[in-house]
């Protein structure tokens, strides 16, 4: 673990943005205090304000503070995402290692529902769950962790597939070791690294569906802010206040980026066949 | 030869690979049996059967693979149990595995897990069949690891698999494998992957722990000199079938299978050195796939006759409790 770090400290752009991603996260956990103003107050004396000292990011239609908003709506969305990242992380990773594992035709059946599920653009299923089960924060989440989580089985039956060919899996079995046994404690420490790229790498994945979901109007619903449902406002005032775009489609751009990027940064630590570019 | 009971019986056992290129005949019909704390040799080539015949024993035989025929009968305390009835997958077969047969790899580098320290594999493997405390388990890992001649016990009972030379992983895996008492090992080709000074290191060992935890071995290799130091008895395989089966001594004085010749004829001797040159024997196995009549060791055979292109020999008595599957030494029919 401190390998890690050390190794990871050694890139300086992953540094960088982990330490914004950190940053963004800090701002979602401690959102309630840090807001200038209450972000659901309407004052109706100060519509369409442009940035000033008191709004830095000047007020919406119902006077309502941006900056605030914004801030709220960071923790949204780092709720949101990382509730179904990890929804997505413990149904398919669990579901792929064991039909990679046992093989036979509940992997061929699993296989091919999740090669289905692929086939629809991920927004198109979270669209569908949402639908069904309604606009709520846990609706979102399960919509968008659903709809990733057969990535994480294809992935996790890769990896696992290739583990369980290995000699030691086979001694084990001749050791009189369990399936459970043998996935929980051969299989899983081998694989566990791929699926943590995977897993920071789609991050960012999750936060952009979160916006478009919420910029359709299915997601978190108003008047709690989300980054794409503010967008969706402010597309409406382009002309009288384009101010009101920047602020949430900065923190999306920030965002998203910046997990990109420490995706990215992960994998190469963590992966000693990629070639150090530098 | 086995006078007792034996401790476990391979009767007509058949192992079949179906595959899309057809049915490969990986184990053809293969008896032998063996006696409490007896070592037997399987000496063959490369794709002849050997491991197979090993994993079908432990119940590891995967699809494609499968148990086609005949009775793996272990005989317990409980009574016997045919090991080729069992799912594979079942808790009875993972009783056995460990405690009553375990068994050890060609690959030391690989057969064990990277990512634990050997010490705690050998817990583990502890742990699975028997109820004790994590330190208790841990002192008789580390008993284990001494047992089996790895200076500083408990200092390496605290390393990775990668900090271990080859020959120090292969008694690792010795002592995970003695580690429940079990009474017959398997041990399939052991000594392949090491170096000659190694090897015998660990074949010394083997032998001072089968005398140590009274357990019966079934020794696989390719190496008839190992064959030699090690075993009781031994079988030769050839393509899925047993050519020829003897108590050591005999086979290496009288082999009278011309394969088990041919084999004979492949070592280099220490004495005659420079007189003679080593014979090979002509050809390659064939594919087990081709399922021709006869015996199949006749395409290869410079004494074949007519008839063993015709019919497969059966093993019959050609000596003290000495088997051969060759029309050599029997009346014509």
């Amino acid at each position: 673990m401190t390998d890690f770090f050390r190794r990871y400290s050694r890139d300086k752009v992953g540094v960088f943005f982990g330490a914004l991603l950190l940053l963004l996260y800090g701002v979602a956990l401690t959102a309630q205090w840090i807001t200038p103003a209450d972000p659901m107050a309407v004052n109706l004396r100060e519509v369409f304000s442009p940035p000033s000292a008191t709004h830095w990011l000047g007020t919406d239609q119902f006077g309502r503070d941006i900056l605030s908003r914004v801030i709220l709506a960071t923790q949204v969305t780092v709720k949101v995402t990382s509730a179904a990242c990890l929804f997505a992380v413990l149904t398919g990773v669990p579901i792929g290692m064991f039909v990679g594992y046992r093989g036979g035709w509940i992997e061929s059946v699993t296989m091919r529902a999740t090669d289905m599920l692929l086939i629809f653009p991920i927004i198109m299923l979270a669209i569908v769950v949402v639908v069904i089960s309604g606009p709520t924060e846990t609706g979102v989440i399960v919509a968008l962790g659903l709809a990733q989580a057969p990535q994480f089985v294809r992935i996790t039956r890769g990896v696992t597939l290739s583990i369980k060919e290995e000699l030691y899996v086979e001694a084990a079995i001749a050791a009189g070791s369990g399936w459970l046994h043998i996935l929980a404690r051969h299989i899983w420490p081998n694989i566990s690294t791929p699926i943590i790229v995977q897993a920071t790498l789609t991050l960012p994945v999750f936060v952009l569906n979160a916006s478009a979901l919420s910029y359709l109007g299915l997601g978190v619903q108003p008047p709690t802010p989300e980054w794409g449902q503010m967008l969706n406002e402010a597309k409406d005032h382009l002309i009288n206040a384009p101010y009101l775009i920047v602020g949430p489609a900065a923190a999306l751009v920030i965002f998203v980026l910046s997990a990109n990027l420490v995706g990215d940064a992960v994998q190469e630590t963590l992966n000693p066949k990629l070639k150090k570019r530098k | 030869m086995a006078a007792a009971e034996p401790l476990i019986e391979v009767k007509g056992l058949k192992v079949h690979f179906h595959t899309e290129d057809g049915v490969a005949l990986a184990v053809d019909g293969v008896d032998f049996s063996i006696a409490p704390e007896r070592t037997l040799g399987v000496v063959g080539e490369s794709g002849c059967g050997k491991s197979v015949t090993a994993r079908a024993i432990m119940g590891l035989i995967e699809p494609p693979g499968r148990i086609e025929q005949g009775e793996i009968l272990l005989h317990g305390p409980d009574g016997i149990v045919d090991i080729a009835g069992l799912d594979p997958r079942g808790a009875e077969i993972r009783d056995i595995r460990g405690t009553e047969i375990a068994m050890i790899f060609q690959e030391p580098m690989t057969s064990l897990n990277p990512v634990f320290k050997i010490g705690d594999q050998i817990v583990e493997a502890i742990l699975l069949h028997e109820n004790l405390s994590r330190s208790q388990a841990r002192e008789r890992a580390i008993d284990l690891l001494a047992a089996v001649g790895i200076p500083m016990p408990r200092q390496r009972f605290d390393h990775f698999p990668h900090q271990l030379s080859g020959g120090m992983r292969q008694r690792a895996m010795i002592a995970m494998a003695m580690s429940c008492n079990p009474r017959l090992l398997i041990a399939d080709e052991p000594t392949t992957a090491l170096d000659v000074t190694i090897q015998a290191q660990v074949l010394d060992l083997m032998n001072a722990l089968r005398r140590d935890f009274n357990t019966a071995i079934l020794f696989i290799t390719h190496d008839l000199g190992v064959i030699a130091g090690m075993a009781d008895d031994v079988v030769v395989m050839y393509l899925g079938k047993i050519v020829e089966s003897a108590p050591v001594r005999e086979i290496f004085r009288h082999p009278k299978h011309p394969y088990t010749q041919g084999l004979m004829g492949s070592i280099p001797s220490l004495t005659d050195w420079g007189a003679r040159r080593l014979t090979a024997i002509e050809g390659v196995v064939p594919s087990p796939f081709a399922h021709a009549q006869g015996c199949g060791f006749a395409p290869r055979c410079p004494h074949a006759m007519e008839v063993c292109r015709r019919r497969s020999p059966d093993l019959l008595k050609v000596g003290p409790g000495h088997t051969a599957a060759c029309f050599l030494h029997q009346a014509a029919p």
